[in-house]
């Protein structure tokens, strides 16, 4: 029983780092058809700069994470609304191109931290509580599962409320479901494509400061390590479905912890076996729009 | 192509509409996993948008606020495609074949709306039923094959039952 908690708990955990990727992938191609391979980009270099940050002003304190995190947030928003504003943007509705363009970016960033920061892996200093654990009915649950929940919970909230009640949320939504008619009713949709870009930005950095949490370390992989799952979790979600994301990523990370746990390190392998019998039984995925 | 004398064929399609033009598409299109009331102001060009004249254009719309636009009735979702059209002035309506796939009676009801639109408002309407084209029509142009055979008034063409039977191939309908 212990082993199962802590299997879901370390699994919603996961699941959260996902969510913070795949939300802003699934918006943006949800409105934008744009398949973004940089988004893995906006989460290294927030996690990077966001640690260098961090560590200065205090390092291993909540005060230092949460300077990480917002400086993370802000980076991630920044370069990902650069992205779409100086290289997706040129190349309005050329979709192989915007893939090609942000694969470009995706490749070229990895070797740009390196060259930064170096190859291997660094190891980050953190908070003393989220070095421990707490037992919840024999399970001994590392602390950091906890915050990595309880942010993604938080972003999801504000996604969704952002969504709901503001015009531009309307805008995003109306989009999502048919862009030519938003732009016939006059309105000027290519604006809240750069805001689009931004919010999942913002997510992806604070996922990245978050990554850095979880695993213990910085490095210039790190993006592309998430950026993988995110993938699959967008698929098998829906794309375009904040909601879908939602449920995906817990499905997914769950699945991979116990695959992992009971079927001797099979995680990956099972993912890609659920997300190969999503396209095939629902090619939609579970909650998006038919295509 | 000009719009009140200035020239608007090189604008994005945004700029035209924000110019005053008013679209109602053939298909309705209306966002289905919006509200009703969602849908409304998303139309919403400035700060007047006429609330009131669409509320008592259309009461059962206005009604159903807070209902999925997905879950309307084809006549309803004509219905909010068109209010969405006229919470704005505009200077052109653009409304292409309103009363496709409706019921008589909704045919009837749109027609009645798109009359009411009409004292405020020049509709280009493309339609295909005559009896809308009758109650509303003043100019019309008949296409065939994707040529213009006929430009002149509704009533002209109407009232010539060899005319509608030849550029139509309908009977003429009684009067």
């Amino acid at each position: 029983m212990s082993t199962v908690l802590l299997l879901v708990i370390t699994g919603l955990g996961l699941g959260a780092l996902y969510f913070l990727v795949a939300s802003g992938l699934s918006l943006i191609y949800g409105l934008m058809g744009v398949l973004n391979f940089a988004h893995g980009a906006f989460l290294t270099i927030a996690a990077f700069i966001g640690w260098e940050v961090g560590r200065r002003v205090s390092d291993g304190t909540w005060w230092g994470l949460l300077v990480s995190a917002l400086v993370g947030m802000i980076v991630g928003a920044v370069v990902a609304a650069a992205t779409e504003y100086f290289l997706i943007r040129r190349l309005y509705e050329r979709h192989i191109e915007q893939a090609l363009i942000t694969v470009g970016l995706a490749l070229a960033s990895v070797a740009l931290f390196e060259g930064i920061w170096g190859t291997d892996p660094i190891y980050t200093a953190k908070p003393e509580w989220l070095t421990q654990t707490t037992e919840i009915l024999g399970a001994r649950i590392p602390n950091d599962r906890f915050l990595l929940i309880a942010c993604a919970a938080v972003v999801l909230g504000a996604i969704v409320l952002f969504l709901q009640r503001t015009r531009y949320g309307l805008i995003i939504r109306a989009g999502v479901e048919n862009r030519s008619m938003v732009t016939a009713l006059g309105i000027d949709v290519r604006r809240s494509f750069t805001l689009v870009f931004a919010i999942g930005g913002a997510a992806a950095g604070l996922g990245g400061v978050l990554a850095s949490v979880y695993y213990g370390y910085v490095s210039a992989h790190l993006g592309s390590l998430l950026l993988i799952f995110a993938f699959i979790v967008t698929v098998i979600g829906g794309l375009g479905s904040l909601t879908g994301a939602a449920i995906a990523s817990v499905l997914v990370a769950v699945l991979q912890q116990f695959a992992n746990f009971y079927l001797g390190g099979t995680g990956d392998l099972v993912v890609v076996i659920a997300l190969a019998a999503v396209l095939l039984i629902r090619p939609r995925g579970l909650m998006g729009k038919v295509a | 192509m000009r719009l009140g004398g200035d020239r608007i064929d090189r604008l994005p399609t945004h700029r035209i509409v924000q110019r005053g033009v008013g679209y109602v598409p053939e298909d309705r299109e209306v966002f289905g996993s919006l509200s009703v009331g969602e849908n409304l102001r998303l139309a919403e060009r400035d700060d007047t948008p006429r609330r009131e004249f669409i509320e008592r254009l259309f009461p059962d719309i206005h009604a159903r606020r807070a209902q999925r636009a997905g879950t309307l009735s084809g006549g309803q979702q004509q219905m909010l495609s068109l209010a969405r059209a006229l919470v704005n002035e505009n200077r052109l309506l653009l409304v292409d074949e309103p009363t496709k796939g409706l019921a008589p009676k909704i045919v009837d009801e749109v027609g009645v709306a798109l009359a009411e639109a009409a004292k405020t408002v020049p509709i280009l309407l493309v339609e295909q039923n005559l009896h809308v084209i009758r109650r509303l029509a003043e100019r019309v142009v008949v296409l065939s094959g994707g040529r213009v055979v006929f430009t002149g008034s509704a009533a002209d063409l109407l009232d010539d039952e060899d005319r509608v039977q030849r550029y139509l191939g309908v009977p003429p309908m009684s009067p």
